[in-house]
Order: C-alpha cells, then structure tokens, then sequence
C-alpha cells in the first residue's frame, strides 16, 4: 500500500481520449461531411483523434490518486482543481471493470462507490495494474482470503439462456411502441404532402395481416435484443460469500468483478418479471445505497433462479437476509376491485378524452378503460 | 437538518476568508456585463418604453448585486467544525442553519474554479447520503485542512 500521490497507468490515456473523441464527435461529424471529398473526411478525422489523444494526455498527467490506511484520495482537473477523498469506512462497493481494452493492455477500472448518489462511482480510476487493485481492495477490507467456507455459485449455460429468453425488456417494447406510433402519425396524415409520402406508404404493409406481421417482427427485434443484453451482461456469472463480503463477476465483453461488504446490504430483492412469473422462476437483487440510479445489472445478486430455491440460495449467500425470504401473503382477494377500478377508470377517462379529441379514433379509444387494467406488471416483493 | 437560527443564541464560530467577498462580486459584475451585451441586443428588436428596460435593469440589478450581496452573504455565512458534526449558518434572504452528523458523512471534495484560484480561494462540499453542502471561500491552505479535518471525523463506522 502507498501513501504517495500517483498518476494512473499510462494506459489511461487511452480511455481518457475515446471520452474525449465521443465529446468531439459531432462537430467532427458535421466537419467532415460540411467539407466534402475523401481527404476533408480523413483530414478532420485525423485532427480529432490527435486533439482527443492530446486532451487525454493532459487527462491522464492531471489526475492523481493515492490509497492511505484510511481513505481513498482522488485529485484531477487542470484549470478547475478537484481533489476527493473517501473514508475507506464509507466505501459501499469496489467495482473493477475489465473490457476489451482494459485486458488488451493488462489493467482495469475501479469505480469507488459511497451512498452519496451519483451514477457512476464516486471515484473512478480509470487504469490501475492488478497490483494497484489488489492493494486497494486489501485496504478497503475487500480483498482475496484464502477462506475455506466461502460459498461459491454460478450461473450455468442453460439457466443464462432462460435468462435472456424471459428477460423481456418493457423498456425496449416502450421504445418500439412510441417509434411505430410515430411512423404511423407521419403516414397517416392526411394533408402533408403526398408525394414524398407515397415512396414511404409503398414500404408499408397493404393489410392488416401484414401490420400484425409487422408488429410481430418488431416485437421480435426488441426480444432479441433483451436476450442479446442478458448474454451480454451476465455471461460467465459468478458470486462468491466470503467471510463478510459478497463477490459479484459478470460480463461477455466487459468482466465487472463488484466486492460488497455485506453489512452495506440495505435489502434483498426478489423480482419476478412478467415473462418469469408463469415458470416460478425469479432474480436476486441487493439494494446498496447510493447504487440506486446504477443499471439494474449492477445490483443483480443472482439473475435466474426458481422461486422455491430463493430461501436456500439466500441462506447461502446472504442468511443475514434470508429469514423474510418465505412467509410473504399477497394481498386480499377483494382487493382485486380497488385495484382494477383505478386503472380501468383513468383509462376510460383517457378514452373519453382521445374519442373528443382524435374523432378519427372514435368510439374504440374506450378500450383504454379496460386495457389499464391488464397493464401488465412485474411482480415484485421487498424484505429488509 | 435545517433548522431556523433566529432563536439560537450561539452561530457557528467561524466566518469565510474575506477575499470570497470580492469573487462573488467579481462573478456579480460578470453577470451584469453578460445581461448588459444580452440586453442591448436584445433591446435592437424592441421599441419604447420595454427597450429601455431591458437594456437598464439587468446591469442595475448586476451592480446591485455585486456590491450590497456579496456583503450581506459573507456576514451571514459561519462554520463550525465540532467532533459530532458540521454545523453551517447561511444565506443572504432566507437564512439556513444545517448540521451534519460526522457519520452520516460519505465523502470529501474541496474544488477551485478557474477564478477561485485567480483568488486562491477553493470550495470544500461534504456529502451524506441526501445531498451535499458547499462551504466556498476559504483559502487553499484552510480547505485542504478543514477536508482532510471532516474525513478523518467521519471515519468512524456508521
């Protein structure tokens, strides 16, 4: 361990430029195609990425970093000056990153989580050695013990298929959704110019069935892509209980290995997605503070289990939480119809409102009343 | 953590270093010069009485600001650091007093803008889980101690 102020590896350089270079990116983009020809493109192209290597140099030369008995420092800035410093007590989660780049050229990324918000880490550093981690996770209480009781358990290839199977992104279906509604404003607009409009209508589907298999299509893509980001994010998933932390390995691409004290635990989650609750399958997540802004990936504990194993899985890893596990009861049946009602009237009322409004619409805007109250929803239960 | 300060006979001990005095009308003046150029133009698409007042009162209020503001902020704003907590005073109108419990303390920044070092002033914010709280104005040699100060108060386990 050192108390002396040190720069980052040099490969920092490198991560610092490509920040650089995504700042840079649009007016490089508008320079090159404002100036026309193949040398302009490569000329502005060749400017920004010295311009960006040479922003990331003086990155790299102005950021300091030390690890003391008790803190964690962080200088940087070169006209506005910045230092931080973190009480190794308060540190709620080592995260170290290795992409692509990072094992290309031997280091990784630490992000330094305390409960003080923030998206990222409160201290990222952005290329340390192994070395360097090492002594970092032994001074925040974090690091590699040579326990003999520690609990190990992975993900299997089978159970990380399911997992993407039934992931179903809501926010990719959103986003799918609000694109076709769009496109369909823009075709069906009956006085925009009918012209440019015609080219566009030709590549539309003439019938209903070929609405329906587009819809299909569309709803396939977005699948996809959660089954895609499933592999991506939780390929090769490991967690570890070790003595009093928890250790958390994930990632195709980028390996994201997070150490968590586990008296940092606030809660333990389970989630049962709509796609996952007809097959009693369900997640693990622990709520960390400060961690709550971060992806959802980030506070995954286990991503794929059946809903009987919880209580065991949990009595593995983290028994201090797994007493709440069981013994949940759901609500009350005559529940249902304040539950419904709510949704069903504020949809009907939204109907009203499109059927006045959009006459095109009419009297089938009303469904909206019934359709709130199918919204569907994933199913989840919280124990401290 | 705010509470009102008008009954409590004893503020925090400590003032800010004088010289943020004159950065914050530094800053004032900056405004009032960038409301003085925004008014002028935007006065060349205005006629009569409207045309005169943007292009007046901006820089008037900026003046204002930078001479009677600045004054008042400093004689408000004290410090304290004690074992237990931070305690804060502040606020030119609407006068705040926050205290800090040390272990709710997450971690320490002290920062210098390009025109606090033309002052060799820095600011040091504390962060706790809910927020942060900026103490501007002291000068480099007393942020770094008053930081270094509350992240060793607030190393003891919560």
């Amino acid at each position: 361990m050192t108390e002396r102020w040190r720069r980052f590896h040099p490969a920092a350089i490198v991560f610092h430029a490509a920040q650089a270079l995504g700042g840079l990116a649009l007016p490089l983009v508008i320079a090159m195609v404002g100036g026309g020809g193949l040398t302009s493109v490569l000329g502005w192209g060749l400017v920004g990425v010295a311009l960006a290597v040479a922003a990331g140099a003086v990155r790299w030369s102005t950021n300091r970093w030390r690890v003391t008995a008790t803190e964690i420092g962080h200088t940087s800035g070169w006209l506005n000056l910045k230092e931080r410093s973190v009480p190794l007590a308060r540190v709620q989660s080592l995260d170290a990153v290795r992409g692509p780049v990072q094992r290309l050229l031997g280091v990784v990324t630490v992000h330094v989580q305390t409960a003080g918000g923030g998206r990222s880490g409160e201290i990222v550093l952005s290329a340390l050695t192994p070395a360097d981690l090492a002594a970092l996770q032994a001074a925040a209480g974090v690091g590699e013990t040579a326990a003999s009781d520690a609990v190990h358990q992975r993900l299997s290839g089978g159970a990380l298929l399911v997992a993407g199977v039934t992931a179903g992104s809501a926010s990719l279906l959103v986003a799918v959704a609000a694109g076709a509604a769009q496109l369909g404003q823009q075709v069906f607009r009956p006085d925009e110019s009918q012209q440019e409009l015609a080219a566009l209508r030709r590549l539309l589907p003439g019938d209903v069935g070929g609405w329906v298999l587009a819809a299909a299509a569309l709803l396939a893509l977005a699948w996809g892509l959660g089954v895609l980001g499933t592999l991506v994010a939780f390929s090769g998933f490991t967690v570890t209980r070790d003595a009093d932390r928890l250790r958390i390995t994930r990632g195709l691409l980028s390996r994201r290995e997070s150490a968590i004290p586990v008296a940092r635990v606030q809660a333990v989650r389970v989630v049962e997605g709509v796609l996952r609750q007809p097959f009693g399958l369900a997640a693990l997540r622990v709520d960390v503070l400060g961690a709550g802004a971060e992806p959802p990936a980030n506070q995954t504990l286990f991503p794929l289990l059946r809903r009987a194993d919880v209580g065991a899985v949990l009595g593995e890893l983290l028994p201090e939480h797994a007493g709440a596990a069981t013994g949940l009861t759901p609500v009350p049946r005559r529940a249902a119809r304040r539950y419904a009602l709510v949704p069903t009237l504020l949809g009907l009322g939204l109907g009203a409102l499109g059927w006045a409004f959009v006459t095109a619409v009419g009297p089938w805007a009303l469904a909206l009343g019934p359709a709130g109250a199918l919204v569907p929803s994933g199913r989840e239960r919280m124990f401290a | 953590m705010t509470r009102d300060s008008g009954s409590d006979p004893a503020p925090p001990a400590d003032r800010l270093d004088r010289g943020v005095v004159w950065l914050w009308r530094l800053q004032a003046l900056i405004g009032a010069v960038v409301a003085l150029v925004a008014g002028r133009a935007l006065a060349g698409a205005l006629h009569g009485a409207p045309a005169v007042l943007v292009t007046i009162v901006p820089p008037v209020v900026g003046l204002l600001a930078a001479v009677v503001w600045p004054e008042l902020r400093w004689r408000r704003w004290r410090i304290e650091v004690r074992e237990a907590e931070l305690d804060v005073r502040h606020g030119a109108f609407t006068v705040r007093r926050t205290l800090v419990p040390m272990r709710r303390v997450q971690h320490v920044d002290s920062s210098a803008d390009v025109l606090e070092r033309l002052f060799g002033l820095a600011t040091v914010t504390v962060h706790t889980a809910g927020g942060a709280i900026g103490l501007p104005g002291l000068r480099d040699a007393r942020a770094g101690r008053l930081a270094r100060r509350i992240a060793e108060l607030a190393r003891v386990d919560d």
